[in-house]
């Protein structure tokens, strides 16, 4: 008897391990083939400073625009010509394209993301836009979570892009230029 | 002394059948060393050398359970002149896969980067010019943990020699599928 418990609890003990095992190693782990690579350029951007003289003002509407820093897209359609910005798409995959922008700080000019597309009294507001895109159809730049501007980038593909901020409604606390960081983020669809 | 005999060729049986069972039906690690069997995508053709480039796209994890690990894989290519800091941090998702939840709260407390120099809730690794390095992480819900069925997060990777205001995220996306 006492080696039949032996025999019982040996097998009971290795049927425990290897359950352990089974749902350890049941896990997978699997992955696409492609490739993501993706840029953005010009890397440059100062508000009022594509036609202007780079100084800004309270309560202003400025475009990455060629046309000039506080020329909104014509529309109803968006213009190459009316875009700053190319991303080019060098992947193997489609990608979808987000853009959130940060806080604008360091300086006398700081402010942060509204997140709603408004400016505030010490927040701005913020948009992007794809040339070819409704114009009216704008996507608001959050800093994080914005909604996605464009879904489907396939490789090879270009497309000019640009992006307008409305600084906060409150005055300047001096003249030190304040910056953010704007990320424009590629995934894959 | 003769039963004796009879039942330790037995117990040495029982224990040879579980080690197969355990070691050959089950292997836990696959061929590429995961020690969860993953497949990075590194079947494909090679990339551009001089494009700043990561892969996968996409990672799927399968029958995942709170209190497991899984490691997966990220391919990090610096396609400039010079040596470049890359950080790959974990990245709350603007927008998810249809069918998956975002992430829980705590997803960036669960990660384990097991390469590089690891600042907070990130690592940070240094890409010699146009050359290759792999990142490694591991996911660890703690036990208990309330999971969605099917949740996604991402890695978000950002070279850190980019200038100017507007700069260039590659993110990749994870996505999680519970037991």
């Amino acid at each position: 008897m006492k080696r039949i418990a032996l025999v019982i609890a040996l097998v009971a003990t290795l049927l425990m391990a290897t359950t352990n095992l089974v749902s350890a190693t049941d896990i997978t782990v699997t992955a696409t083939p492609g490739y993501i690579s993706f840029s953005s350029a010009p890397t440059d951007w100062t508000l009022n400073d594509i036609t202007g003289d780079g100084y800004i003002n309270v309560d202003t509407i400025y475009y990455a625009n060629p046309l000039g820093d506080t020329t909104a897209p014509v529309g109803p359609a968006v213009a190459d010509g009316e875009c700053q910005f190319t991303w080019t798409n060098d992947s193997t995959v489609d990608i979808e394209v987000y853009v959130d922008c940060g806080s604008f700080t360091g300086g006398d000019a700081d402010m942060t993301n509204s997140g709603t597309g408004s400016n505030g009294a010490t927040s701005y507001g913020a948009y992007s836009w794809y040339s070819g895109m409704t114009y009216a159809s704008k996507v608001v730049v959050a800093s994080s979570g914005s909604a996605v501007l464009y879904t489907t980038v396939t490789p090879g593909e270009d497309k000019k892009w640009g992006a307008e901020i409305e600084t906060r409604e409150d005055a300047w606390t001096g003249g030190d230029a304040s910056t953010a960081t704007m990320t424009i983020t590629a995934i894959e669809a | 002394m003769k039963k004796k005999k009879v039942w330790i060729p037995a117990i040495i049986a029982v224990i040879a059948v579980a080690l197969v069972f355990i070691f050959v039906i089950n292997p836990s690690e696959g061929s590429d060393g995961n020690p969860n069997g993953s497949n990075p995508g590194n079947n494909h053709d090679p990339p551009p050398i001089e494009s700043n480039w990561i892969r996968p796209g996409k990672t799927f994890i399968g029958n995942y359970t709170a209190g497991a690990s899984v490691s997966f894989e990220i391919e990090i290519h610096n396609g400039g002149d010079n040596t470049a800091e890359f950080s790959v941090a974990y990245r709350f998702p603007d927008g998810v896969t249809e069918g998956y939840s975002k992430p829980p709260s705590g997803v960036p407390n669960w990660l384990y980067f097991r390469s590089g120099d690891v600042r907070g809730r990130r690592v940070i690794v240094p890409v010699e010019s146009h050359g290759t390095c792999i990142v490694q992480i591991t996911l660890r819900a703690p036990e208990g943990s309330e999971l969605p069925n099917k949740w996604e997060f991402w890695i978000g990777v950002i070279d850190k020699s980019q200038t100017g205001m507007v700069i260039t995220e590659l993110a990749t996306r994870v996505l999680v599928t519970m037991q």
